[in-house]
């Protein structure tokens, strides 16, 4: 009976010496019931975002003080001279960030049609070059900065040399479901401070780096920092109920290494009883898994750029 | 002795693909969906080599292609929830 006990549960874990079939744990039903348990968490999380929403979220701690000197810091580091922050392109800033509150999106042209240059207008900002980057989900101000120095369209607004100044908006809210922390960066050039000679374009003409992307995903904040005066320091801190990037990172690291050290024992044990089963690589399998874990543990980031 | 060099050239092919799927990961770094569907093209390329490997060594059938299709999925769904893409 003892000895039914532990063939049962060592079959769970390891191949099967008679049968010669892998341990039930990494069967193709075990692979399945996974892939189950895994749309039905992705699932899940869409569900706890539609019927409670702000209770998921991404936890973050982001300031436009650290947002101006790592730009810069990015500026300067190619010999470029660094940006002024400027009370209007702030003001604008902020106001397209309630603007993606207030009407549920994450991109540079609004579902009603209203593209960034609305806002500069609105703050009074009459610019000769203008450009826009966005960016949510992320837990400090340098990944921001990081983050669009890894995008080529982004960088180049970052890096462009027809800015003299910038504004920032951090701001908490809800979107799509999710707590959220936005952050909106606006590049500018007045227009009565372009030399004429130096932009040859027709009045007007705007360096327009509408950058593509769009995502949603969100950030819980337990506190949100209005940003009244742009100028000063804005910090957008955040702590959600559920932290979805520590979730679902931690779920993925389990699932996936528990995988692999069931893969690892297979190879192990059937070495080591001369098993020989016909199925597919375990090395194969390990490699696999292997870059995915490497990937969500070191790699990923919840952060998205726009 | 052939068949295990074999056997050993197929993972470095394999290695390799999976190498270039993770560079593409890592340089695609600001776009999420960019990320899933460079590791997604991995697994693709994992699937197919799980399938060719087994057949040149004979030994390709339903039940081998079928664990391939079913790590790769498992993959591809961890991948989509740590990403939030679904």
């Amino acid at each position: 009976m003892i000895g039914d006990m532990q063939g049962s549960l060592a079959s769970l874990f390891l191949p099967h010496a008679v049968h010669k079939r892998r341990a039930r744990l990494i069967s193709h039903e075990a692979l399945f019931y996974y892939a189950i348990f895994l749309v039905l968490t992705i699932g899940g999380l869409k569900a706890v975002s539609l019927r409670l929403p702000g209770v998921l979220g991404y936890a973050s701690n982001i300031n436009t003080s650290d947002l101006l000197k790592y730009t810069n810091e990015q500026r300067e580091g190619k010999g470029l001279g660094a940006l002024a922050l400027n009370d209007d392109l702030s003001q604008a800033a902020k106001a397209k960030a309630d603007d993606m509150f207030e009407h549920d999106y994450w991109a540079h042209v609004s579902p009603q049609g209203v593209d960034p240059w609305y806002f500069f207008s609105q703050a009074g900002y009459d610019y000769y070059y203008a450009g826009e980057n966005l960016a949510k989900n992320f837990s400090d101000s340098r990944s921001v900065v990081k983050a669009w120095m890894n995008s080529p369209s982004h960088r180049d607004n970052l890096l462009n040399t027809n800015y003299d100044e910038i504004g920032f908006a951090v701001v908490n809210g809800e979107l799509d479901g999710y707590e959220t922390t936005l952050v909106v960066q606006l590049f500018g050039k007045r227009r009565f401070a372009a030399p004429s000679g130096q932009v040859g374009g027709s009045e007007g003409q705007v360096a327009k780096d509408v950058v593509p992307a769009a995502a949603k995903e969100e950030v819980a904040a337990e506190e949100s920092v209005p940003l009244q005066v742009p100028t000063q320091l804005q910090v957008a801190r955040t702590q959600p109920v559920i932290d979805v990037t520590a979730f679902t990172r931690t779920v993925a690291l389990i699932l996936g290494g528990f995988i692999i050290l069931l893969y690892l024992a297979d190879l192990w044990y059937s070495s080591k009883m001369g098993i020989v089963k016909i199925n597919g690589s375990t090395i194969a399998h390990t490699l696999l898994l292997l870059m995915v874990l490497l990937s969500v543990g070191f790699v990923i980031s919840p952060g998205r750029v726009g | 002795m052939i068949r295990d060099r074999g056997h050993l050239i197929h993972l470095i092919y394999l290695f390799l693909g999976l190498c270039f799927s993770f560079f593409l990961f890592i340089t695609l770094q600001y776009d999420p969906l960019y990320q899933f569907f460079a590791i997604a093209l991995g697994v693709l390329y994992y699937i197919v080599w799980g399938c060719l490997h087994h057949y040149f060594m004979d030994k390709l059938t339903l039940h081998v292609a079928l664990e391939y299709f079913l790590v790769g999925s498992v993959v591809l769904l961890l991948l989509a929830l740590v990403l939030g893409i679904g």
